[in-house]
């Protein structure tokens, strides 16, 4: 018989017990609720001393004292008020873990006939606790009956039934709980559902294709208990066996062939706003003079990247990626509002996961694809500026034990609005992760080689940086800083000689909770080049940005 | 001539000395090894001996004595301890300096009278901690790092002791209002590497009863106080304490006949959030805590802990451990508390070998989600390693892990160890 089918005959079969217990529950509902009629106490101030102790919390003073009283009243105590000792007492007997004795004394007080609406539950836990199931059962039951804590009470019914391997029936009784009104319900619904789950489960395990049923039923399960409440305690629990049977059935991919994890979530979402002053608005580098204005602002920068990474078996990863920033400037002079621009780059980017000196590397393919507009006629227009196409190849290792290295080799075609400044750029990086105890280092180098149309702005350059990320800092803050050098040798033109650009930055980072974070900026350029009126520059750029990571 | 009159001056001073000195307490009862130490000569005490003010007592291991005051004030001194009489005239507060050990008391009522309500009729000072009396009947215990303070009936106000040479009754008075009043039930610890004590909060029901009954520190009867054989937790599987807890409203409602409807307030104090909780500075435990009166760790309730709305007190499940005979804490099968703080825990590997390691104390707190399902810290001492790193409960990282107990528990964890550190930070 196949797993689906020894499923469905399961829950055929529940369904046929279920009519019965909800007649019965609700003979259970509508019975007339038998209360005991309690001795008047308020003649015996005998008890007084009991009283105080109780109220208390003294229960083994009170068991003392209840003892002490039942000597005194022996001969002349009518039945209820000994029903009522033993009650009590076996109250106490519970609040002090002596299950036996309290079991005495529920015994005792049930002997004769008392029966107030508490005692079959009370009876029940010291049962339970004294692991005599099948009469806690009946207890609960009873207690069930007088509508005492009746969601909690069948919980414990359907507990003790799949403790007794009636797994069925404790299927039934936990949805039965669904029944109960929501505010009776809410407290055990979850853990009830969950229990459901752990039955199914136990229930398919053993079978050989248990995965088909553990998919399309177990997991199932568990999911509508963890949608009952995503913020509970258990829900951390249920979350747990969800992912276990996922890694265990290879339902999901959590880990690669070379050991590295999968990412969990797939996706990156980061949505940024960025306010700032930059003391000299620059041309963005879609011309190769780099003409500077000389001039303040103050600009908005929004910034938008999404990516999805999917994985095909556990070797291969794709993930489609998009881009989009737009930057405007507040100053509205024409020499400034002609860097207003935006940019849309989707990228495609693929991994093979493999190992290389017996530790998890990837050979890295991407394509990369950006389309800029910018106000490039001074008409408070953007119009097109640039776009390009990026083919890179690379090879992510671990060769150091301290951190992960990367080697790209990248070629880029840009094409611009002028024709003169059409080039294609090859470049060699590399990268290289550097971990501390307490913070990161990130390396950066790439050589680049230039070549544009118009011959007299070939380029070849080399930038060296480094980024050092901190941990956070009295749980406040989390710095960071970082210092770039590129050495740019424009060898057909003899004016501008070898230029250095140094650009020192530093961030600090404030994460508020998992999602928002802020930051202070700071960002400084100075290119040395000697032809001063195009290419020697130098600006400061501060800037607080907001982020929101979804 | 010149010794002659050395050794008069001599007899002056200690005859002047010995004029100062006054007897202030009479020994009751007493077992084992006691010494006393009066004026750099130490003897044995014996039953009806007179102590004197400046004297120091010891007790040995398992020895006990029981001080009547001139006032009528009893102070119980417990095994290994040792406790200078600074000052009691009778007149002032008196002070008293327990130096190790611990120090059962009950003031007399008419010592209380001597001053306005509001001011501490005796202070008892340890290393790191101070008390004002303006109660009859508590329980005080340190091991020279830690104390621990136990209330069982009146009032007490209990703080950090900011300098140890304080004998001024003014001073101490001062330390002591900035400290923690505690009421009936209840007890706070003040730690070495904390700036103030712990919120009071309720003892576990059991260990304050039978400490109250053990006035004479009686260790004769090391077994359990309670039955072997309820081992199973009444909790089931998914559910927690307060969920399975009856509240005993029947009950309750049935005893309000007997003293009517005005005298059915609770007469133990119910400190406020029963799951305890860590705020800043401010740690305040579960109630229901166990005390381990030596070191002054707080063991809190367990997970299969259930709530108690009477006594408004967590009755801790059998997997936190439990009282022995004499009020002392006996923690579960293979974990132990030394007296100097340190909880061990024995494991055993695959072929039975048992490694011992050092586990760091317990957040002494319960913490429920949204009062669903079992609580963040499910066994007390189920915490992580000393070692383990540390989490950020806000960092995606963490977020995005399996999100299991351990990781909720490291979480827990560093908010406690963080508020120690900052602690520290402030001390220095």
């Amino acid at each position: 018989m196949s797993v689906e089918k020894l499923f469905w005959r399961l829950r055929d079969r529940m369904k046929f017990l279920l009519w019965p217990l909800i007649f019965a529950l609700s003979l259970g509902v509508f019975a007339q609720d038998a209360k005991t009629e309690l001795p008047d106490l308020s003649t015996n101030p005998i008890y007084k001393e009991a009283v105080s102790s109780y109220q208390a919390g003294k229960y083994q003073t009170t068991i003392d004292e209840l003892k002490a009283v039942e000597i005194k009243i022996s001969s002349t105590a009518d039945k209820m008020n000994m029903g009522f000792l033993s009650y009590w007492k076996g109250v106490c007997y519970n609040r002090i873990q002596e299950y036996p004795l309290a079991i005495e004394s529920f015994e005792k007080a049930l002997g004769v006939d008392y029966r107030p609406e508490d005692i079959h539950y009370e009876y029940g836990q010291a049962l339970f606790a004294s692991e005599k199931l099948s009469e806690a059962r009946l207890q609960f039951r009873e207690s069930l009956k007088r509508k005492f804590k009746r969601a909690v009470s069948l919980y414990y019914i359907a507990y003790i039934s799949k403790e007794l391997g009636e797994k069925k029936k404790a299927v039934t009784f936990y949805r039965s709980i669904d029944k109960l009104d929501s505010s009776e319900a809410k407290e055990v619904q979850q853990a009830a559902e969950m229990q459901i789950g752990d039955i199914y489960l136990e229930q398919v395990e053993k079978h050989p294709d248990s995965f088909q049923a553990v998919e399309n039923y177990v997991i199932p399960q568990y999911k509508r208990a963890l949608n009952l409440n995503k913020e509970s305690r258990l829900a951390f629990e249920i979350a747990n066996k969800i992912r276990e049977l996922e890694q265990k059935y290879d339902l999901v991919l959590l880990k690669l062939r070379n050991g590295r994890p999968t990412l969990v979530p797939a996706y990156f979402t980061r949505l940024a706003l960025e306010v700032g002053s930059d003391s000299n608005v620059t041309f963005a580098p879609s011309e190769q003079k780099v003409a500077e204005s000389k001039k303040r602002s103050l600009f908005t920068k929004t910034d938008f990247i999404s990516r999805y990474t999917l994985y095909h078996e556990d070797f291969i990863s794709f993930a489609p990626e998009l881009r989009f920033n737009y930057t405007r400037y507040l100053n509205r002079e024409p020499e400034i509002y002609r860097n207003d621009n935006y940019l849309i780059a989707p990228a495609f980017r693929t991994a093979y996961e493999h190992k290389m000196w017996n530790q998890p590397a990837a050979t890295l393919f991407d394509y990369d694809y950006a389309d800029a507009k910018r106000d490039i006629n001074e008409r408070e227009k953007l119009e097109f500026s640039f776009r390009s196409h990026t083919l890179m190849i690379g090879e992510k290792f671990n060769y150091f034990p301290w951190g992960e290295s990367i080697v790209r080799l990248r070629h880029r075609v840009f094409d611009s609005f002028t024709d003169a400044s059409d080039s294609k750029t090859t470049s060699l990086v590399f990268e290289q992760v550097r971990n501390f105890l307490t913070s990161t280092l990130l390396i950066y180098s790439s050589f680049d080689i230039s070549r544009v149309k118009e011959d007299i702005y070939d380029t070849n350059s080399f930038t060296v940086r480094g980024d050092l990320l901190m941990a956070r800092i009295r749980d406040w803050f989390s710095p960071s800083f970082g210092l770039g050098i590129t050495r740019t040798n424009p060898f057909n033109d003899s004016v501008r000689g070898i230029e250095y650009m140094i650009n020192p930055s530093a961030r600090l980072t404030k994460a508020f909770d998992k999602n928002w974070r802020s930051s202070l900026k700071f960002d400084y350029q100075r290119n040395k080049s000697d032809d001063k009126e195009n290419f020697d520059y130098e600006k400061y750029i501060y800037s607080f940005e907001v982020e929101y990571l979804f | 001539m010149k010794c002659l009159g050395l050794i008069l001056m001599m007899l002056i001073n200690s005859a002047m000395a010995f004029a100062q000195v006054k007897k202030v307490a009479v020994v009751k009862i007493l077992r084992g090894e006691v010494d006393v130490l009066t004026l750099g000569k130490t003897s044995k005490l014996k039953v009806q001996d007179w102590v004197e003010d400046g004297a120091v007592v010891k007790t040995g291991d398992k020895s006990f004595v029981k001080l009547v005051f001139l006032d009528k004030s009893q102070m119980n001194v417990g095994p290994n301890s040792e406790m200078k009489i600074e000052k009691f005239n009778g007149q002032d507060s008196g002070v008293i300096d327990l130096v190790k050990g611990k120090v059962r008391s009950q003031v007399s009522k008419d010592y209380l009278q001597i001053k306005d309500r509001d001011s501490s009729k005796l202070f008892i000072k340890t290393p790191n901690a101070v008390m004002g009396i303006r109660g009859t009947d508590f329980m005080i215990s340190t091991n020279g790092k830690n104390t621990s303070a136990i209330l069982f009936e009146g009032e007490v106000v209990f703080n950090k002791l900011e300098a140890r040479g304080v004998t001024d009754s003014k001073r101490l008075e001062e330390m002591v209002d900035r400290g923690v009043r505690m009421y009936p039930g209840e007890f706070s610890v003040v730690e070495q590497d904390r700036i103030q004590p712990t919120v009071p909060a309720l003892l576990n029901i059991n260990q304050r009863e039978v400490l109250e009954k053990n006035d004479t520190f009686d260790t004769r009867s090391p077994s359990s106080a309670g039955s072997e054989a309820s081992q199973k937790s009444v909790i089931p599987e998914g559910l927690n304490g307060q969920i399975v807890g009856n509240n005993s409203s029947v009950l309750n409602q049935e005893l309000s006949q007997v003293v009517g409807q005005d005298n059915t307030k609770q007469s133990v104090a119910s400190s406020s959030v029963p799951e305890g909780y860590v705020a800043g500075d401010k740690v305040k435990p579960a109630n229901g805590s166990f005390v381990h009166v030596e070191s002054g760790v707080i063991i809190p309730p367990g997970g299969e802990s259930v709530l108690d709305k009477n006594s408004n007190t967590y009755i801790a499940g059998p997997e936190t451990g439990k009282v022995a005979a004499d009020g002392s804490f006996v923690p579960p099968k293979n974990v132990e508390i030394t007296n100097d703080g340190k909880i061990m825990v024995a494991t055993f590997g695959t072929n039975g070998d048992k490694k011992i390691t050092e586990i760091p104390k317990p957040i002494p707190i319960i913490s429920y989600a949204n009062n669903i399902g079992a609580p963040i810290n499910p066994n007390p001492f189920n915490v992580p390693p000393k070692d383990a790193p540390l989490i950020n409960p806000n960092d995606p990282a963490y977020k995005n892990s399996t999100g299991g107990v351990n990781s909720v528990n490291d979480a827990a964890q560093q908010i406690y160890n963080g508020a120690k550190l900052r602690n520290i930070i402030i001390d220095q």
